[in-house]
């Protein structure tokens, strides 16, 4: 038995010595995968993105590192189109590690669009998935996904709510999480109608309530100023003068003009305010990928 | 004895099969096709197309040595330079430059007035000169390179300083040139340069702080910038309203003129002031553009 075994050993070793080698063709797959690697490593992304397809289309496999890498490619670049793909190509071959990476991304670009539904269709479809369970997505990719519904939904206390379990534990990894819940505790929302009932009362003081002071004193020097000197003339030279007419209707316009701007100031500081706290939301997305 | 055949066997069979793995590389027919493939792409001006083929000729270096990579370098540096990335165009002349040591003075000459090119569009885009490139200097300057090359520098560095309006330096490098290939220009051409040289030199700029202290007399600023409409509009529009005020204030009606005038008089008076600046700019730029426009004509043919 061991000879034969030794003779077969022999055998086979010169049958490799006169062997001649099999040549690769430029555009077979694991030269096509090795240069969209290379392509990769050089920064040409765009190129690199279209030899990983020929290579996915080529063995009709899809590799994790490639996969993993036309994914980088499509978030560095912020390409939804090429996401949307993904998810109708790729996505049903995928190992489950692979999709819940896709996931991911797949929520970075919904939130980054502000879109409430298609967060919450998304939220709900993965929780009933189970996704959301021990052996799916991680603990810190879950708390951001319940945050960004919650303030997408502009429901900011709960997402501080959602967070304060983060701060107690006091953990390192989660230090992003805890700069998001002080702003959190920090966001306070301005009235619009309180806004412009202030206006209403005394003009300019709507718009020192949401901030902006200078432009209250303006138009409260600007609207005292002409209703005193239509007052003035009235009583002056009586109500034909063309002067009360010009300086009253003045005031009027200027007392309209503000009570419009103290009430749209309102929504802009709100609005300023809830696009910086999104902003913080996406920075955390592009720290846990 | 058995144990020590079986050992040789077994050592034999692990060389030979490591032999035949590196023994697998691609053909050089094959190779070279890509090449071919891709320069078919370009001559039908699917050139980002084509460039990714010679990105993949370069990258089967590695398993097959082509005989076209110095042409190879060659497109992938003129694909940059159509798409405004010199510096990847430059990386990859100088690839080619390294590449053809052993060409003739013919080849390399084209190679090193492609650089030199690469370097001014470089230059131009981010706005530097090209006095302090090195390898210009060393273009100009070593008797290593042939007259079309230093000829090639000296014409990009005088571009380069006529479009940064740097004419002090221009006329050194100019003097410097023509002294070495006095019957490169014409004389009408040296006539046209030296001509333009001596009007830039003359030329005095307007200056916009002047400008702009002159339009406390509204007007008057636009007029020293040249622009006579502005200085009608602004002497109109800013006299009747200060006439007005004026008016105002003598009939004792100081609250028409601080609710009703005060406020567009200023406001209009401030226009006036950085219009006149602004005009002066502009009359500055356009009359740079028309100084420089025969040297930079004679320059470009060159």
């Amino acid at each position: 038995m061991k000879r034969i075994l030794l003779l077969a050993l022999l055998a086979l070793t010169f049958c490799r010595l006169f062997a001649t080698p099999e040549s690769l063709s430029p555009y077979s797959p694991p030269l096509v995968k090795a240069f969209a690697d290379n392509l990769y490593d050089q920064g040409f992304y765009q190129e690199a993105e279209s030899e990983y397809k020929r290579y996915f289309f080529m063995t009709q496999t899809f590799q994790m590192d490639a996969v993993f890498k036309v994914l980088d490619i499509y978030f560095m670049q912020k390409n939804k189109t090429g996401l949307d793909w993904m998810n109708k190509e790729l996505f049903p071959f995928c190992s489950p590690e692979v999709q819940k990476k896709i996931d991911f991304v797949n929520a970075a670009f919904i939130f980054k669009e502000r879109n409430q539904k298609d967060f919450s269709d998304f939220f709900n479809r993965k929780k009933n998935e189970g996704l959301f369970a021990e052996g799916g997505f991680l603990s810190k990719e879950i708390l951001l996904f319940t945050v960004s519904q919650q303030i997408l939904n502009k429901e900011i206390k709960e997402a501080a709510q959602s967070l304060l379990t983060v701060k107690n534990e006091g953990e390192e990894v989660f230090s992003d999480f805890k700069l998001l819940y002080e702003d959190c505790q920090n966001y306070k929302l301005k009235s619009p109608g309180w806004a412009l009932t202030f206006s209403a009362v005394i003009p300019g003081s709507g718009k020192w309530y949401s901030g902006n002071f200078w432009a209250g004193f303006s138009d409260l020097l600007g609207i005292a100023s002409f209703t005193s000197a239509a007052v003035y003339y009235g009583k002056e030279n009586g109500i034909k003068d063309w002067r009360v007419w010009t300086y009253g209707s003045m005031a009027a316009l200027l007392y309209v003009v503000d009570l419009y701007g103290s009430y749209t100031g309102a929504q802009r500081y709100n609005q300023g305010n809830y696009n910086n706290l999104c902003k913080k939301v996406d920075g955390l997305y592009e720290n846990l990928y | 004895m058995k144990t020590c055949i079986r050992l040789l066997s077994l050592l034999l069979f692990m060389i030979f099969s490591l032999n035949s793995a590196w023994a697998q590389k691609v053909s050089a027919d094959e190779c070279e096709q890509v090449f071919f493939y891709g320069e078919n792409l370009w001559n039908k001006d699917c050139k980002k197309e084509a460039a990714l083929e010679f990105l993949r000729y370069v990258f089967l270096q590695d398993y097959q040595k082509g005989s076209n990579l110095a042409k190879a370098y060659e497109y992938l540096s003129d694909y940059y330079f159509l798409v405004k990335d010199y510096d990847k165009a430059l990386n990859y002349i100088l690839l080619k430059e390294n590449e053809n040591p052993g060409s003739t003075g013919q080849a390399l000459d084209s190679d090193f007035i492609r650089e030199i090119n690469i370097r001014a569009a470089r230059a131009e885009k981010n706005k530097e000169s090209l006095r302090l490139d090195l390898n210009l200097w060393t273009y100009r300057h070593t008797g290593d390179y042939s007259q079309k090359v230093q000829i090639a520098a000296w014409k990009a560095l005088m571009i380069n300083e006529a479009k940064n309006d740097d004419w002090n330096f221009f006329e050194e490098d100019y003097l410097t040139f023509i002294n070495k290939y006095s019957h490169f220009f014409t004389t009408e051409e040296k006539e046209v340069i030296e001509s333009s040289l001596e009007k830039i030199k003359a030329f005095k700029a307007k200056k916009p702080m002047l400008a702009a202290y002159l339009s406390f007399i509204p007007g008057l600023g636009q007029l020293y910038a040249g622009d006579v409409k502005d200085s009608l509009n602004a002497f109109a529009l800013n006299g009747s309203l200060i006439g007005l005020s004026i008016y105002s204030i003598c009939s004792g009606n100081v609250s028409d003129f601080m609710l009703l005038e005060f406020s567009p008089t200023v406001r209009f008076y401030r226009g006036n002031l950085y219009n006149a600046q602004k005009d002066s700019y502009e009359y500055n730029e356009k009359k740079r553009t028309e100084l420089r426009e025969p040297v930079l004509s004679i320059l470009q043919a060159m």
